[in-house]
């Protein structure tokens, strides 16, 4: 049986309720999502809880899964995930201003436990444009093409090669590898 | 470990420069998923992949009772819907020439009944009943006081006559 067939059957138990594929799925996507949202945020719990949702999510609109590449459409709804997070925490900021400067030392020491971890790619990450982050990462994780990527986040594709190139050459940069 | 996107990076690429731009590109883009290869992001615990897999049976069931209750209540309010025209079609009074005519309201039992003090007079039924009754009990005190003959006799036969009215009374 081929990774394609293996997938489509989990998919078709996830559409009827089989629990084993429902755990299957978990099993062969929560190491990239997680790593998507991680990168993402630089934060374990709050990865914690959006790949949670995520899984939700996907039971949740399974049914609507009409064939195709799984993980474009895995990954997008995992991007909108992370697009209403963040679109919360704006609202969250506007509505609790009083409170952002506790908020952003909270971050700051959020960074700062990272850092001592030694996770460098992480503080370099975080010194990215969010949109050049979002879309390294979501080519990496999700493995989709870069067309379908460029559909994705509604932009052309000359638009994402070149953010893609330029986002990967910095980061190199960051981290201290020269370009030979 | 971008398979997918690699194959045609190249292409891609030359549609925008020339070849050897392409090439600088390309070697880049690599480089750069080394690098992110190089730095693995941690992985989830395995107590959250078992609470995620319960929680996504959890949701499963939810919805198919959501979508049940969903179900059933469009079905109960379709068929409530239904007997409600359905009784209006059928109790809707027609004129003797088929034309629909006018609904009257009526009482099982005049509200004049409940309220009025004298109920022989609310009641045609009651009055014809309580006038029998009335007679009947002057036969009997003429009889007990002895104002007719053959006393014994006439008692039972009045009593009698009572039981019949009573049991035709409420026969209707």
């Amino acid at each position: 049986m081929t990774h394609n067939d293996d997938l489509a059957r989990i998919v078709s138990g996830c559409q009827d309720g089989d629990a084993e594929c429902f755990s299957e799925i978990v099993d062969m996507y929560a190491g990239r999502c997680y790593g998507y949202f991680y990168r993402l945020t630089g934060n374990r719990e709050l990865s914690d809880e959006l790949l949670s949702e995520l899984f939700v999510k996907l039971v949740q609109k399974v049914k609507t899964y009409k064939g195709g590449a799984f993980e474009g459409w895995l990954f997008k709804i995992a991007a909108n995930i992370f697009h209403d997070h963040l679109r919360a925490r704006q609202r969250r900021m506007k509505l609790l201003d009083a409170r952002r400067r506790d908020l952003e030392s909270e971050v700051t020491e959020q960074k700062r436990s990272e850092s001592d971890r030694g996770d460098r790619l992480q503080i370099q990450l975080g010194k990215l444009d969010s949109e050049t982050r979002e879309l390294i990462m979501l080519r990496f994780y999700s493995q989709m093409s870069l067309k379908e990527i460029a559909e994705v986040r509604s932009e052309p594709i000359g638009t994402t090669l070149s953010r893609l190139h330029r986002g990967l050459k910095r980061l190199r940069e960051m981290m201290g590898q020269r370009p030979e | 470990m971008n398979d997918n996107s690699r194959e045609n990076l190249r292409d891609l690429f030359e549609r925008f420069g020339d070849s050897a731009q392409a090439e600088n590109a390309v070697d880049d883009i690599e480089r750069g998923d080394e690098l992110l290869r190089a730095w693995p992001a941690p992985q989830p615990n395995p107590e959250l992949l078992s609470r995620i897999k319960s929680d996504m049976l959890n949701t499963f069931v939810h919805s198919g009772r959501r979508h049940f209750r969903w179900f059933a209540s469009r079905a109960a309010g379709i068929a409530a819907a239904f007997l409600i025209i359905a009784s209006i079609w059928t109790w809707r009074p027609l004129h003797p020439d088929g034309a629909p005519g006018v609904a009257v309201a009526s009482e099982i039992i005049p509200m004049a009944i409940w309220e009025g003090d004298d109920i022989s007079v609310d009641d045609l039924d009651l009055a014809a009943f309580t006038t029998e009754v009335e007679r009947i009990e002057n036969e009997m005190k003429a009889l007990l006081l002895g104002e007719n003959g053959s006393r014994e006799s006439q008692v039972d036969q009045a009593e009698m006559e009572l039981l019949d009215i009573k049991r035709e009374f409420w026969k209707g």
